[in-house]
């Protein structure tokens, strides 16, 4: 018996981004650790070498969840995502909670489990993009094009307001702000904003590509400003902080230390840098420099050239990825690549414009160049998501149609 | 399903807009590496860029048997980094106080929050990193400091100079004033052998101001200075100071100094000046006044008086004109001289016709005059000038310590009048500093050799090496050798019992030496009551080993203040305490030495 598999698109094969995605981040992985080697020394004087040894002790575990992540079956972890989203939901709280969270820098991020710390925010953005992904090839139908136009040529003014209409908006649009809001809610208890924000655009960004209205868009942007604003004017000591990126030369002396340093950092790398192991900002000028401002021991070590290079990585990796979602054909799937894949090129690059002075200074770390385990599986397990998706994307969005070719 | 074709367009525009924010962050790399690069990095550079003096230690001043008489201390400016401290420790500020030996308000200002900044010139924020709070703390009272904890509470090592004897020879010392320059005495004189070469370390920090030894370029060590060895004899030092404020406590004078020498090198083993001062103390108004702080041997001239009648004697009985036997008549009112008279002064007591010999014991003003007028007539009065400058009138005396030295007051025969023949010989109408006077004398004793004046016998590295060793140097010649052994012989008369310095008189020992009292110009006369006592002499006379001055400015009490009645007596205390500290034995031996022979 001889089944003929329908071919709707895409080409065979293993995809470029297969291949070459891996090599792409092995390369980031390898900067990151020369920075942290460099970076050490203004952790611990007596270990320089001891940070370096637990991220390389972390690369195997990544490795080995990101192949998980790649092997998984996609449509099994999607029938999961509500379970997930539960335990998600309550992994943020647990973390809130003294005696079960840690505050790291005033803000409870991290649970400890004693052999290591997770980070229920990292976990929160696999299953936002699962739930986001899912909910957009679930309910397609509703954002197609609305049904009932506001202006009939028989002349009848419609209802402004109709049955049909409301449907669009609540399956098509709110039924997948919900869970985003309840993730950005349990990270809110942090408080973490600069995840907040991320995780929005990126459910936003996904939203927008999956084909939701544009009128529901731009009216959440819109809200989603208004509140933005909102919470930045009302939180305390935020505005004065937020505005500091502003004017990192002017506020070197507090808000902007970390900022102006990191920018000196960049100066005296010049473009060919200061040389492997001759950066000195990240001794004890810059507080953190071996986690969000890990860019700045690069750009000072090895200068404009590697900068450069280092967001062209993230660039081209993100090209890389779009390039074979044009080819993909199951909504599902493509939704969440392109959720991955934002994860980590948002995250990237909103980190690199934080510490070059463009965003205002946000706890948003280097995906695998920032020291830290939770930051490397996490990014390790996105990527093999993506790769995952957009392996099986090619094929036909439905069910293989098996007809005997005997058939009439 | 697959993307449907009408959102394609939404698949590029979010490529686009990804695309455009690395654009952007690439622009904003090409600034931040290249276009701001240079001025951004000179500032990391600088804030990074240390450079630390490493300070010299400045050399000791020692004196001829090794005792210090100038240290350089290790003490510490204690003051505080506001960035460190830690807020808890705030409250500590009394504690902080009570150890440094401060008001506890001072401490508290210092360690107050707003005290993190201050506002510069254009009104900008800048941080404060340093406040002092106690400066020149020394090493014990550090280390309580040290043992509170406070964090940010840093000590700055320097050097303070301290002199250990306090006021003891405190005007051939000299000091430093705060700011490190040295103001007198050798201190001044030797600055550039005491003073060291400071070093520098050129080096990298990281953020927390700790230096990166692994990026210092350049490490210049410390050059310490070198240390003086001083002529100076700390005993004998003493011992004239002792005198002097005995004498002081007798006579209430406004001032007086005693110098001590040996005749033969020139090396200077005393000079007191009254009133002194605490050197340590040279900033205290009270304590060290600035007439304190005048060196009264170089700065200070007085007209000698019938101390320097020895001068003119000397060079008579050098070119032969007289011998210690020659009559004098000492009972003429005037005196032919290059064919006018002169009238002579007058004497104390009325004489006859005396030997030279007894002119010079009794201190005839009439016989002394007699004797110049001979050699001025026979030599031109050019030459008597010259005379009197051979033994170092009229110029410096090249004493090697800074202390406003003057060169005196000897006029040029040009600018003479009618009078000056006869006042000059005994010592008026010129002006001479004590250690001008002292140092003719022991020209008289060193058989006419003018001596220079050693202060500073010699210099040592740090490794305690010699470096520079100071021989004895004559200066020129005042007389023949001859004339100055008649002369010394003539003075050995003036400290018996017929000459005018019995009371100089030393048992055991032939003392040589000559009395001077002089009359100050008060209100342009001569004044009756205003005296200047010296005694200038030297001992054992046969073979001279110290010559010693005393001039005591303004002697009152007791009547009339006659250099016999009131120096002699200083000199007579300080040559005892010497010869003892010298061990200079007596010219008639003991009885005891012959037993020891005969055995």
């Amino acid at each position: 018996m001889q089944f003929k598999v329908e071919q709707v698109g895409a080409p065979t094969g293993v995809a470029r981004a297969t291949l070459l995605v891996p090599l792409l981040i092995l390369l980031l992985v390898t900067f990151g650790l020369i920075a942290l080697f460099s970076a050490g020394y203004s952790m611990s004087l007596r270990e320089p070498t001891a940070a370096v040894a637990r991220q390389l002790a972390y690369t195997p575990i990544a490795l080995l969840l990101g192949w998980l992540a790649w092997r998984v079956d996609l449509d099994r972890l999607r029938e999961l995502r509500w379970p997930l989203f539960g335990l998600v939901l309550l992994l943020l709280l647990l973390a809130r909670m003294p005696g079960i969270g840690r505050m790291v820098n005033g803000s409870w991020r991290w649970i400890d489990f004693g052999l290591f710390r997770l980070q229920p925010s990292d976990l929160a953005k696999v299953v936002l993009v699962i739930l986001v992904a899912d909910h957009i090839a679930r309910w397609q139908r509703r954002s197609l094009p609305i049904r009932e136009p506001f202006v009939t040529l028989s002349g009848r003014q419609p209802y402004l307001f109709t049955r049909g209409r409301w449907e669009d908006l609540r399956d098509g649009f709110l039924r997948p702000m919900l869970p985003v809001l309840g993730i950005c809610a349990g990270i809110a208890l942090g408080p973490d904003l600069g995840t907040i924000v991320l995780c929005c655009f990126v459910a936003f960004a996904m939203l927008f590509v999956g084909g939701a209205r544009l009128s529901y868009l731009g009216a959440t942007l819109a809200l989603g400003s208004v509140a933005f604003t909102y919470l930045i004017l009302n939180w305390g000591s935020r505005l004065r902080r937020f505005l500091s990126f502003l004017d990192p030369e002017g506020r070197q002396g507090d808000e902007s230390y970390q900022l102006f340093q990191g920018m000196l950092a960049f100066a005296v790398g010049g473009v060919t840098g200061a040389g492997p192991g001759n950066g000195l900002q990240q001794r004890a000028y810059l507080p953190e420099a071996h986690t969000d401002f890990v860019f700045t021991i690069i750009g000072e070590e090895w200068g404009l050239v590697a900068t450069v290079g280092v967001a062209g990585i993230y660039l081209l990796v993100f090209h890389l990825v779009m390039r074979e979602l044009r080819a993909c054909t199951d909504l599902f799937r493509l939704s969440l690549a392109l959720g991955c894949v934002l994860f980590l090129t948002l995250q990237a690059l909103v980190n690199m414009c934080v510490v070059t002075g463009l965003l205002p200074t946000k706890g948003i770390s280097l995906p695998f160049v920032s020291y830290g385990g939770t930051n490397l599986v996490t990014s390790a397990v996105l990527i093999g998501l993506m790769l995952n998706a957009l392996r099986d994307g090619g094929r036909p969005a439905l069910r293989p149609a098996v007809v005997p070719a005997s058939a009439p | 399903m697959s993307l449907p074709h009408a959102r394609r367009p939404r698949l590029r525009i979010l490529v686009w807009l990804v695309s455009a924010g690395f654009a952007l962050l690439l622009a904003k790399l090409v600034q931040l590496h290249a276009v701001d690069g240079p001025r951004l990095r000179a500032k990391a550079l600088e804030a990074r860029s240390e450079r630390s003096e490493r300070p010299s230690r400045r050399g000791e001043i020692r004196d001829r048997q090794g005792n210090l008489l100038a240290a350089t201390d290790t003490v510490w400016d204690i003051g505080l980094d506001p960035h460190v401290l830690a807020p808890e420790d705030r409250a500590r500020a009394p504690e902080v106080a009570a150890r440094l030996g401060l008001p506890a308000s001072v401490v508290l200002a210092a360690f107050a929050e707003e005290r993190r900044t201050r506002l510069d010139a254009s009104g900008a924020a800048r941080d404060v990193r340093w406040i002092v709070l106690a400066k020149e703390v020394d090493e014990a009272r550090k280390r309580e400091v040290d043992a509170l904890g406070v964090r940010g509470l840093y000590g700055q090592p320097r050097f303070r100079r301290a002199y250990p004897q306090g006021s003891l020879a405190a005007h051939v010392l000299g000091y430093i004033n705060h700011e490190g320059i040295p103001v007198s005495g050798v201190e001044k004189t030797f600055d550039d052998l005491l003073r060291g070469q400071d070093g520098w370390v050129e080096s990298e920090r990281d953020g927390r101001r700790r230096e990166i030894v692994a990026r210092r370029l350049r490490d210049v060590p410390a050059v310490d200075g070198q240390s003086l060895e001083l002529t100076l004899d700390s005993v004998i030092q003493s011992a004239c100071e002792e005198a002097l404020a005995q004498v002081v406590r007798q006579h209430r004078p406004k001032g007086a100094v005693a110098i001590v020498s040996e005749p033969r090198t020139g090396r200077l083993l005393a000079l007191a000046c009254w009133p002194t001062f605490d050197l340590n103390r040279f900033n205290d108004r009270e304590a060290a006044p600035l007439d304190a702080q005048r060196n009264r041997a170089l700065a200070d001239i007085y007209e000698p008086g019938s101390v320097f009648k020895v001068v003119s004697v000397a060079g008579a009985l050098e070119s032969g004109l007289v011998t210690p036997d020659t009559p004098l008549d000492c009972s003429a009112d005037t005196v032919p001289y290059r064919g006018r008279m002169v009238a002579m002064p007058g004497d104390s007591h009325r004489m006859g016709v005396e030997p030279l010999r007894a002119v010079v014991w009794e201190s005839s003003n009439r016989g002394t005059v007699q004797v110049a007028m001979r050699y001025a007539e026979r030599h031109g009065e050019e030459r008597y000038v010259e005379l009197l400058r051979g033994f170092g009138f009229g110029a410096e005396t090249g004493l090697p310590v800074a202390g406003g030295e003057v060169r005196g007051i000897l006029h040029a025969p040009s600018r003479w009048d009618g009078l000056t023949i006869s006042r000059l010989p005994m010592g008026h109408s010129v002006s001479v500093t004590p250690m001008q006077m002292h140092l003719a004398m022991a020209a008289i004793a060193a058989d006419g050799l003018l001596m220079r004046p050693l202060v500073v016998g010699r210099v040592l590295n740090p490794d305690g090496s010699v470096a520079i060793e100071y021989a004895p140097r004559p200066r020129g010649r005042a007389v023949s050798a001859a004339a100055a052994r008649q002369m010394a012989d003539l003075l050995r008369g003036v400290c018996t019992r017929q000459g005018t310095a019995a009371a100089a008189e030393i048992p055991g020992y032939d003392v040589a030496g000559k009395t001077g009292t002089t009359q100050k110009l008060v209100n342009g006369r001569y004044s009756s009551a205003h005296h200047v006592a010296s005694f200038s002499g030297f001992l054992p006379a046969s073979d001279p080993r110290l010559a010693i001055t005393v001039v005591v400015d303004e002697p009152t009490g007791s009547g009339v203040g006659y250099g016999g009645k009131v120096s002699a007596p200083v000199f007579r205390e300080i040559a005892q305490r010497a010869i003892r500290r010298l061990e200079i034995p007596p010219a008639n031996p003991a009885p005891r030495g012959r037993l020891v022979a005969e055995r």
